[in-house]
């Protein structure tokens, strides 16, 4: 048998989990099996990382091997880049070392195109834009701007946790409740219903505001 | 052959389900069609009381789920049309004892007999919801003109879009034209445009439902029922047929507009 395409060995920060990339999966499943089966004890309740490099791993391959481990009690703890020859210290953090920097909110898009209702939840750290109708009982909640090109009747909380520049615009704004970053409104209850030309909330002064759309101040919401 | 398997359903109780499976079933019997009402609500079971069969029943769903007996013998032939049936469900047992697998399995089986499948739901949207709906080629919303049934009703569609159901209509049960035409109650392009789905029919509030289902009397096997008649219209629609709403009540002016909606004009 040629050269074993797994392994575990010990690193410094815990049990690494090498494969030979250049083998098709399956069979790198296989012999992952056939490893854990010799010393089954030895593994149980083990934490391992896997080491990636010669190739780009994708979510579904890590997946099966996290399959095949759970099948002998190993949790998949993360993923560390292969570290060339003997240096086998990794950065501080092994984990971070490997996470991408997180992206900027504010270049986020998560896009909808149906009614969100009742009892639905939509969430993204970016922005949100709904294309349709948010009903009452829905919730919409962003990082930074919710649009909503239809009604909006739920609730809609941007700028989640405190970005206090974030607005939340509708065409129909008819909202039971809105946020923004920590601050709480509610429509008042004499308003019957939405005035009929497209609104938006945004922090004015430690309160949240809710004023008609303008054409041509496109910019306004932009502080300084 | 295959038959149309409908479940109705609504999220909210009390809004009038179980009326409307046994009288919907009636009226496309009456209409010549071979239909079968089906009670899913397992441990409240209802669906017999209002047909008036309930002294007949002998095995229900779960004994078919369980394999104690063939579907053939749990199903009642109604004493007045011979084209109708229904499947009762357990009172003694809950919803764990049908599964949604067992669900579609019945439901398959019913296809292939009957014209029409017409399930009647619990209430809720728990695993007896679920079962209902695992076999339906086609679901009906009932509500009321409440805003609290109106809110679970938007809740159910939201959950039967994301089951993937595509056909989703919608009844308004219990309309009160008087009280619509005095502003009092919510209307129906209020209700549509938060419900975002196309109407089936309407019924308007009709006192003598509430005699009739006590005695197991079906409105739609009545020649003079108001509500009976919208029962009728709503079989019709469903067998393609396009019945203006409630032409009955057209001097009234409201259904005019009503039936001018709902022929999109």
């Amino acid at each position: 048998m040629s050269k074993p395409r797994v392994k575990l060995s010990g690193a410094d920060y815990g049990l690494l989990l090498r494969l030979e990339w250049d083998s098709p999966l399956p069979q790198l499943l296989v012999e992952l099996e056939e490893y854990l089966q010799q010393s089954p004890k030895f593994f149980a309740g083990a934490q391992v990382l896997l080491e990636i490099g010669s190739r780009p791993v994708l979510q579904q391959e890590q997946e099966q091997l996290a399959v095949v481990l759970s099948r002998y009690g190993v949790t998949l703890q993360g993923v560390v880049p292969m570290l060339d020859g003997l240096e086998r210290r990794p950065p501080p953090a092994a984990h971070a070392a490997f996470t991408p920097a997180p992206p900027d909110p504010q270049t986020l898009l998560h896009l909808e195109q149906r009614t969100v209702r009742s009892g639905e939840k939509v969430a993204a750290e970016g922005h949100v834009i709904i294309v349709g109708d948010v009903n009452p009982g829905a919730e919409v909640i962003a990082g930074s701007n919710i649009f909503v090109w239809g009604a909006l009747r739920g609730s809609a909380y941007a700028g989640v946790p405190d970005h206090e520049e974030a607005i939340i615009a509708a065409l129909h704004f008819a909202p039971i409740q809105l946020r923004i970053a920590g601050h709480i409104a509610r429509p008042p209850e004499a308003r019957p219903t939405a005035s009929g030309t497209p609104e938006l909330a945004r922090i004015d002064q430690n309160a949240i505001v809710v004023e008609a759309w303008e054409r041509g101040r496109g910019g306004f919401y932009k502080r300084g | 052959m295959a038959g149309r398997v409908i479940t109705v359903t609504s999220g909210k109780g009390g809004v009038g389900k179980t009326t409307f499976s046994a009288n919907v079933s009636a009226a496309l019997a009456g209409l010549g069609k071979r239909a079968v009402a089906v009670d899913t609500d397992v441990g409240l079971r209802n669906l017999d009381i209002v047909m008036g069969l309930e002294n007949r029943i002998v095995y229900d769903l779960v004994d078919v789920v369980e394999g104690r007996c063939r579907l053939q013998k749990a199903l009642i032939r109604d004493k007045r049309i011979a084209t109708l049936h229904m499947l009762p469900a357990a009172q003694t047992r809950d919803k764990s004892a049908v599964s949604p697998d067992a669900m579609g399995k019945i439901c398959a089986e019913l296809r292939s007999q009957f014209d029409f499948t017409i399930i009647d739901s619990p209430a809720g949207i728990e695993s007896g919801f679920q079962n209902a709906i695992a076999g339906a080629d086609e679901v009906v919303i009932v509500t009321t003109p409440h805003v609290s049934a109106i809110r679970d009703a938007d809740r159910v569609i939201g959950l039967l879009e994301a089951a993937e159901k595509q056909q989703i209509s919608l009844v308004i049960n219990r309309l009160q034209v008087e009280m619509v035409r005095r502003g009092d109650m919510l209307d129906i392009p209020d209700i549509l445009d938060i419900l975002a789905i196309e109407l089936l029919g309407i019924i308007p509030e009709d006192e003598s439902i509430v005699v009739s289902s006590n005695r197991g009397e079906l409105a739609a096997l009545q020649e003079d029922s108001l509500a009976g008649q919208a029962y009728k219209n709503i079989a019709r629609r469903l067998l393609g047929e396009d019945v203006p709403l409630m032409p009955v009540e057209e001097e009234k002016g409201l259904f005019k507009w009503l039936a001018r909606l709902f022929k999109g004009e």
